[in-house]
């Protein structure tokens, strides 16, 4: 996620401080847009302020996409997802 | 349903369009809508002048869903009178709800049209339907106010 471009990650960019949880959003796009773009690709993602309000001020955003992963998810799964995120953009009418 | 019949070109064009995103001078009614539940913060300000809606605008920020929505809905009101928004408003929230697909009727709500998709897409009710209750709410506000 740190190669795609738009994307920011929020937290840790650092793969070993994460535990399976990356919160993140498409520069541009509004949360709920890039969950709805990737549940049409078969990826469920969380996204809105997550019970976290005073987390989101802080950070200085309205709110954020959250991606989990766990035991059940396959290398397949991640790839499809890294694919759709770089589409998001596109569906959104920026062309990248 | 196919994401390009809900992210279509009116659908992007307009959520990203600042037309219809602006106040409005000498507004008569200004009216805050919320969605607390992800964010989406709209503020609709309209100048009724004899019962015909002059101008409308809106501000705020949210998902392209309500974004395009609301530069819709003023697109489709301005210039109109006030019962005719009204019956504008129903028809709207009849396609949404699913209750209304005939297509003589949704003619009337002309580009808003493209946001029939919605009816099918439970999660996303609530971000199309924002500023159209926003406006039922100053509309409403005027009835009580007239009587």
């Amino acid at each position: 996620m740190n190669a795609l471009p738009y994307i920011t990650v929020y937290g840790s960019t650092n793969s070993s401080d994460r535990h399976g949880v990356i919160s993140f959003n498409v520069d541009g796009v509004h949360p709920h847009d890039t969950a709805t773009i990737l549940d049409s690709e078969g990826i469920a993602v969380r996204a809105g302020h997550h019970c976290a309000q005073p987390l989101m001020e802080y950070l200085g955003i309205g709110s954020c996409v959250r991606a989990s992963i766990a035991i059940y998810n396959t290398e397949e799964d991640i790839s499809v997802f890294l694919n759709s995120l770089g589409q998001v953009r596109r569906w959104m009418g920026y062309g990248a | 349903m196919e994401l390009n019949a809900l992210y279509n070109q009116i659908i992007v064009e307009n959520s990203r369009s600042n037309q219809n995103r602006h106040k409005v001078s000498d507004a008569t009614a200004s009216l805050e809508g919320v969605n607390p539940s992800c964010g989406d913060d709209i503020i609709l300000e309209l100048r009724v002048k004899d019962g015909i809606i002059e101008d409308a605008g809106f501000t705020g920020e949210g998902c392209a869903i309500s974004q395009a929505s609301a530069s819709l809905m003023i697109d489709l009101i301005l210039g109109k009178p006030v019962e005719e928004a009204q019956k504008l408003l129903q028809t709207f929230l009849g396609m949404i709800k699913g209750e209304i697909s005939d297509e003589e009727q949704l003619e009337f709500l002309e580009d808003a049209i493209a946001l029939k998709g919605i009816s099918h897409m439970p999660g996303r009710v609530k971000c199309a339907v924002l500023p159209w209750h926003t406006l039922m709410g100053i509309l409403d506000e005027k009835e009580t106010e007239n009587k």
